[in-house]
């Protein structure tokens, strides 16, 4: 593992929301190498600076996506790095608060890998967060 | 005698005029009568007898010349009726000498007519043979009398026939009087206006209605333009031009001319007597008689009632439409707001749970007992505050989304239902009866929902109870299929019946029961949105049923 890579990309506005999940991350040793931006404009202009053909090493393993999103919603962000050829295979899990069906499906039609509703109990949101980051970080096998 | 008596001068001439007068004769007796003169005057014959076959006596006499009855006797004799009866059949002339007493030769001379022979018997004063010329006359006169008597015949067929077509005439006139009597009534009788029009557009014909409407006397009108009478201005005032007139139109065109009062194109409007313009559904159709115009026949309808009415239609159309839209608005913002709260009122809340177990956890032994409990009641009460809007955003959900119906096996329903109930509490007993339950066609997600809603209430409200039960089953009662779930738990107070089904209302304290108070309106929601009836029954400390039907389609 290379140090300072970026892992995860947290995509998430809600201060309190960012800090739970780096705590929750902190259980798996996860939080270090996390990016948290706070709009869909950030994050899209991060991703194509991180992110080439010649060298996809940069690219984060995990896109952590919360759908409410100022500037650019999550459903736009997922949109715009699914269409992107240097960004589309990155795994992406959104993590909202919606339970919204036209969320969900919609977030499924535009690929997403992992659609998940944050516990509102902080034991449960934990254990959420951290089997999220131990799975995709440490289990799974990225595409490059 | 033969020889002097055609010598005779002036006899002949009297003989012919005396035939050509026969031959006019009307009546078939006096055919008879006149000829039998002719031959005793002309000729040395003393009689003469006409004689026919007869069905009943086999030969009857028509006409003699003589009253004599020697000699009738002696035609009906069997010698002489022997003669007749093979002239009759032969049709040759025949002559016998016959007594009458006195021995006469006596000429037998058939006379052939359509369907009848008759045979003049003429007795001659003498035994003498008849000469040859004489034969020649008498077949002669056989001659005029038989077609005499064919034509006598044909007049008569004649007459009869005429009388029979008269006859025939006279039905026809009559029918046709009826008929036309029909047209007359029909046409005085109809509703709409009927005007006939000749090829310049000038009223021939206004029916009763037609008058009325306009308010003209139908001899006021005839003869009169059409155009210039009823339909010379428009409803702005403005005169109506004749070449722009669809009646006008109508005459130059075999096709048919709609002047339909539609808003978009035509609006006609026709002129009363008193200048005052009205709305018309009309037809004007050409008369057309082998490939020529001939006129032109003008129906048509006051509809000054029918436009009103479609004047306030159209408004209570605009204004449902309004309707609409303030409701679609006001949807759009609930649902605006439901999306809202789906995302931004958890939040906070996780935050709350979330920092306060950080903070347990990072000073777990700074904090006595007590301080514990506290933050305990900080982190349930965010969490009861997430399982409220959760259900209300399920409630809310209820009302936006669609219904997707697909047969369901209710039995399968409630398994799964209690199957969840049970994995959530474990340690729980309870017996669990299921019935016979009907498939239902209904949206699968929003059944389950019920399901668990009414199962996990009668699970909560037997919590106490020692042999707790809970029965699902179906009954039928007036061919409407009843569903219920029926608990031995806690029960209700029938006389807080109406709040049970109420948003937020509870029957039962926090302490003794925790809820949020949507889960009945939850199931109330479900049922009316499938057009069934939800219902309850409760006794304080004795249990509770809750009773519900799922219509296979919407009613109403």
């Amino acid at each position: 593992m290379k140090e300072g890579k970026v892992e995860i990309l947290l995509i998430e506005d809600n201060p309190a929301d960012v800090e739970l999940t780096l705590h929750a991350l902190q259980k798996r040793n996860l939080a270090n190498n996390v990016k948290v931006l706070t709009d869909g404009q950030e994050a899209l202009d991060y991703l194509s600076n991180v992110c080439s053909i010649s060298d996809a090493s940069e690219c984060p393993y995990l896109i952590m996506l919360d759908l409410k999103l100022p500037k650019v919603n999550g459903l736009e962000v997922l949109q715009a790095i699914r269409s992107n050829e240097h960004t589309k295979m990155i795994p992406v899990v959104v993590l909202t608060s919606s339970e919204e069906e036209k969320d969900r499906v919609e977030s499924y039609k535009l690929g997403v890998n992992s659609y998940i509703v944050k516990p509102v109990e902080f034991d449960s949101f934990a254990n959420v967060v951290s089997e999220i980051g131990f799975y995709w970080v440490l289990l799974n096998k990225p595409p490059y | 005698m033969n020889a002097l008596l055609l010598d005779r001068s002036g006899f002949f001439e009297a003989f012919i005029k005396s035939a050509q007068y026969i031959v006019r004769l009307q009546t078939r007796q006096d055919i008879w009568d006149h000829l039998g003169k002719l031959i005793v005057t002309y000729f040395p014959v003393s009689w003469t007898a006409f004689v026919q076959r007869d069905a009943k006596t086999g030969i009857s006499i028509h006409h003699c010349t003589t009253a004599d009855e020697i000699i009738t006797q002696t035609i009906l004799a069997e010698e002489v009726r022997t003669v007749i009866s093979d002239v009759l059949d032969s049709g040759f002339l025949a002559s016998h000498i016959i007594s009458t007493p006195k021995p006469s030769m006596t000429v037998f001379l058939p006379i052939e007519e359509q369907g009848q022979q008759t045979i003049i018997l003429i007795g001659h004063k003498s035994c003498d043979p008849i000469s040859k010329e004489l034969l020649n006359i008498y077949l002669a006169i056989a001659g005029i009398a038989a077609s005499t008597a064919e034509r006598l015949k044909n007049e008569v067929e004649l007459k009869n026939h005429r009388a029979h077509l008269e006859e025939l005439v006279k039905e026809r006139t009559a029918e046709l009087a009826k008929a036309k009597r029909q047209n007359e009534l029909i046409l005085h009788s109809v509703g709409e206006g009927i005007c006939g029009l000749d090829l310049d557009g000038n009223i021939t014909f206004v029916n009763p209605s037609a008058a009325r409407i306009f308010g003209w006397e139908p001899d006021d009108l005839i003869g009169r333009s059409a155009h210039a009478a009823l339909h010379h201005k428009r409803p702005d005032g403005s005169s109506y031009p004749v070449e722009q007139c669809p009646i006008h139109s109508a005459m130059s065109s075999v096709k048919t001319a709609h002047c339909k009062n539609t808003e978009s194109v035509m609006n006609e409007e026709f002129v009363r007597k008193d200048g005052a313009l009205f709305p018309v559904d009309c037809t004007i159709t050409s008369i057309v008689e082998e490939e020529k115009v001939l006129g032109a026949v003008m129906v048509f309808r006051d509809i000054t009632e029918r436009k009103h009415a479609e004047e306030a239609l159209k408004k209570a159309h605009v204004e449902l439409e309004q309707h609409a839209d303030r409701l679609g608005a006001a949807n759009k913002e609930l649902e605006d707001f439901g999306y809202s709260v789906s995302h931004d009122l958890r939040s906070p809340l996780r935050a709350i749970a979330g920092f306060t177990q950080m903070i347990l956890d990072e000073n777990e032994k700074a904090f006595n007992p007590e301080t514990r409990r506290k933050f305990g009641i900080i982190q349930e009460n965010a969490q009861k505050m997430g399982r409220l809007i959760d259900d209300l955003l399920r409630l809310s959900r209820l009302g936006r989304t669609g219904l997707s119906r697909s047969k369901l096996d209710m039995g399968n329903l409630v398994c799964e239902a209690l199957d969840e109930i049970r994995m959530a509490e474990p340690d729980r007993e309870f017996v669990a009866e299921i019935g016979d339950l009907p498939a239902v066609h209904a949206d699968i997600a929003m059944i389950r929902q019920l399901l668990v809603n009414l199962l996990s209430n009668a699970v909560k409200f037997t919590r106490n109870k020692e042999g707790a039960r809970i029965e699902v089953d179906s009954f039928e009662r007036l061919g409407e299929r009843i569903y219920y779930v029926k608990d031995n738990g806690a029960g209700f107070d029938m006389k807080y019946y109406n709040k049970l089904f109420g948003v937020f209302q509870r029957l039962v304290s926090d302490s003794q029961f925790e809820g949020t108070g949507v889960g009945l309106a939850i199931v109330d929601r479900i049922v009316q949105r499938h057009g069934g009836r939800v219902w309850a029954e409760g006794k304080i400390g004795e249990g509770a049923t809750f009773y519900f039907t799922l219509p296979p389609k919407e009613q109403g």
